[in-house]
């Protein structure tokens, strides 16, 4: 051959080192590695639309979402409990309860307030009721003609009362 | 090739894969360098083959599809490592155009020389071989592969092809005796 004699003249230690050269061959096991690499390939490559109608993708993305809800239904439940936590940090005053016990109406946040509205209430009804009792024996005036026949009455009343 | 394309016959891979598997192996080790790294590369060869077995076209030999897939993704490799600095191209120039020392033709190297040549020593020599011209004396005279195969793995002209493997072996010699002499 034309060629390695061009390399066994001009090239003589090239020619005897690439001689020498051992062949590589594959490793061990080469074949089942590229077949389960092909394989794992094949299955990567799944289109969309297959992916969402196999059990393999529901069921963790299923799991995934009830984890997720759970852990933030948690936080939330948590967050709720923390005022009434005995074993908490000491519980911040809320603003809006602050706010409510400085207004002057019902507030049954607070025990005291609570207390005190409900002996002002019945004291008020007690009142109410005296009113009443006493209003009970009160002519009511419903037309101007009985307004002025009172005021005549009342009129000769005192006039009676002066002589 | 025609079974495996047509008829998508897993059997008809195998066939391939046992016929080309150590021929693509010792050509990418030898281009690569690294066994690991080289036995990847003709995995990887294999499964482009399976799967853009459609691409190939029957005018061509299968051969020489083959071994470009494997140049190629050699190539890049040699890219990468070249980017991130772990592989040393040597100070050698890749240009062509660039006027190179051919060695004495009258060396001839003697038996204590010779028994001096370990595989380890060969294969550091072939790596300090610039690419353009290490892939050429691979497919030439290491997997002893036709020009015209070599034409159509590589897509470069006849001419070209000659010079760089005129090249590759001018350089190969030269490191070798600079290693023996060592």
């Amino acid at each position: 051959m034309k060629t390695n004699n061009e390399l066994e003249n001009n090239f003589p230690l090239a020619n005897i080192a690439l001689s020498k050269l051992k062949k590589s061959e594959v490793p061990y096991l080469f074949e089942e590695k590229l077949f389960h690499k092909l394989n794992s390939n094949n299955t990567k490559e799944l289109s969309i639309r297959e992916k969402l109608f196999t059990f393999k993708f529901w069921i963790p993305s299923t799991a995934g979402l009830t984890i997720a809800s759970l852990a933030i239904l948690l936080f939330a439940v948590n967050n709720n409990l923390s005022y009434q936590n005995p074993f908490n940090e000491l519980p911040k005053e809320r603003v809006d309860i602050v706010e409510v016990d400085n207004q002057e109406h019902f507030n049954f946040e607070s025990k005291t307030n609570l207390r005190k509205d409900i002996s002002t209430r019945s004291s008020m009804l007690k009142i109410e009721t005296e009113i009443t009792e006493r209003v009970a024996g009160f002519k009511v005036l419903t037309s101007s003609e009985d307004e002025k026949r009172e005021l005549d009455s009342l009129r000769n009343s005192v006039f009676s009362n002066l002589k | 090739m025609l079974d495996f394309q047509q008829n998508d016959n897993v059997d008809s891979f195998t066939i391939l894969v046992k016929r080309y598997k150590n021929p693509l192996m010792n050509f990418v080790h030898k281009f690569v360098g690294d066994y690991e790294v080289a036995a990847d590369i003709v995995q990887d060869t294999m499964i482009r083959v399976f799967k853009r077995k459609d691409s190939f076209k029957p005018i061509g030999k299968f051969s020489t599809w083959i071994y470009t897939i494997a140049g190629n993704l050699a190539k890049t490799e040699l890219q990468r490592k070249r980017k991130f600095g772990s592989l040393s191209l040597d100070a050698l120039s890749d240009d062509e155009d660039k006027p190179f020392q051919i060695e004495d033709n009258r060396y001839r190297p003697d038996v204590e020389v010779i028994n001096k040549l370990t595989d380890e020593m060969i294969m550091e020599a072939i790596q300090k071989i610039p690419p353009i011209f290490r892939e050429i004396l691979i497919l030439r005279d290491i997997q002893e592969l036709s020009y015209e195969e070599i034409s159509e793995i590589t897509n470069i002209p006849n001419g070209t092809i000659k010079s760089r493997l005129n090249r590759g072996r001018s350089h190969l010699q030269s490191i070798l005796i600079k290693m023996t002499k060592d």
